[in-house]
């Protein structure tokens, strides 16, 4: 089984899921068939549930994902439910109330924590 | 009387202070040039950031619904208008809709200016669990309960007739501009 890396685009993150199990999501996330980008990482992630990793680190760092985005991310998190050692590190801009709530919401949603970090606006 | 139009527009468009303002069909590549126009001065603020995560859910609604089908896109062009005035950003769109469409749209905004913001959160965490799922055009549900979160106002919507069979979706929403601590 391989990394799934994925570039950045205009519309899409940046995706580094390594098979150590360290993940990470870079970008805006509002691709124009949602469902086409997503569901590789979804079967990616049930691939690693084989491999058994010894934990999940997911570095969250999306700045915007659009409300369709916002599904497969639920789906994607509730995934991780069934690993061991999970962590997400939900990045966001300290400027941006909403984005910090959505992923206090998500944390409830799901068995493991959050760990939350504020960028600091550089202006 | 050319000219009186670009006059007149240019006008109405000072007037009611439109900073941004397309009539036409809504493609992506589209919505990308859009929010390039606007990102410039959007992540300076808590407000803005809003407006740019409205600004989003409201254009990718008219690709997704702005032409009641492939061929009427060029005789239903859908509208897009960003403004605002000293204490509030306003994005507004009007797309055509089919009658049979109305009722549903009009029940659904209903219910989300019938709720606070609590109530809104539990909709919305509602529909990312058990929801049906992302529809073939993309929408998952989501995205007008998004947008009424993020405005902290009431939609404001209407439905004006246009001709038999077809309504024009009017729908304005409102943040306020958070003033400098």
């Amino acid at each position: 089984m391989n990394d799934l890396i994925l570039e950045a685009t205009d519309t899409a993150p940046a995706i580094h899921f390594q098979t150590n199990g360290d993940l990470l999501m870079n970008g805006e996330s509002r691709p124009e068939n949602v469902v086409k980008f997503f569901e590789p990482l979804m079967n990616w992630m049930d691939e690693l549930k084989s491999l058994e990793p010894d934990h999940i680190t997911l570095d969250f760092k999306l700045e915007y994902y659009n409300s369709s985005s916002a599904k497969f991310i639920m789906e994607l998190l509730l995934r991780l439910n069934n690993f061991k050692n999970v962590l997400v590190k939900w990045h966001y801009d300290e400027m941006d109330e909403d984005l910090l709530e959505s992923g206090e919401e998500f944390e409830k949603l799901v068995n493991y924590s959050f760990e939350f970090i504020a960028i600091e606006d550089e202006d | 009387m050319f000219s009186n139009y670009v006059y007149d527009t240019h006008r109405l468009m000072s007037d009611k202070n439109i900073n941004l303002a397309f009539s036409g069909h809504f493609t992506p590549e589209l919505i990308t040039s859009m929010l390039a126009m606007t990102k410039s001065s959007v992540s300076k603020s808590t407000t803005l950031k809003k407006v740019y995560n409205i600004i989003i859910e409201c254009l990718e609604n008219l690709t997704k619904h702005g032409a009641p089908s492939e061929e009427q896109k060029k005789e239903f062009p859908s509208i897009f208008i960003f403004g605002n005035d000293a204490d509030h950003f306003y994005v507004s769109t009007g797309n055509t809709i089919r009658d049979e469409d109305v009722e549903p749209l009009k029940i659904k905004l209903e219910k989300v200016n019938s709720l606070d913001k609590t109530g809104l959160r539990a909709w919305y965490n509602d529909v990312i669990m058990n929801g049906e799922g992302v529809s073939e055009r993309g929408g998952a549900g989501l995205g007008i309960i998004d947008v009424a979160m993020k405005s902290g106002n009431k939609l404001e919507f209407e439905f004006k007739p246009l001709r038999t069979g077809f309504k024009f979706y009017v729908l304005k929403v409102k943040v306020g501009i958070k003033k400098k601590k």
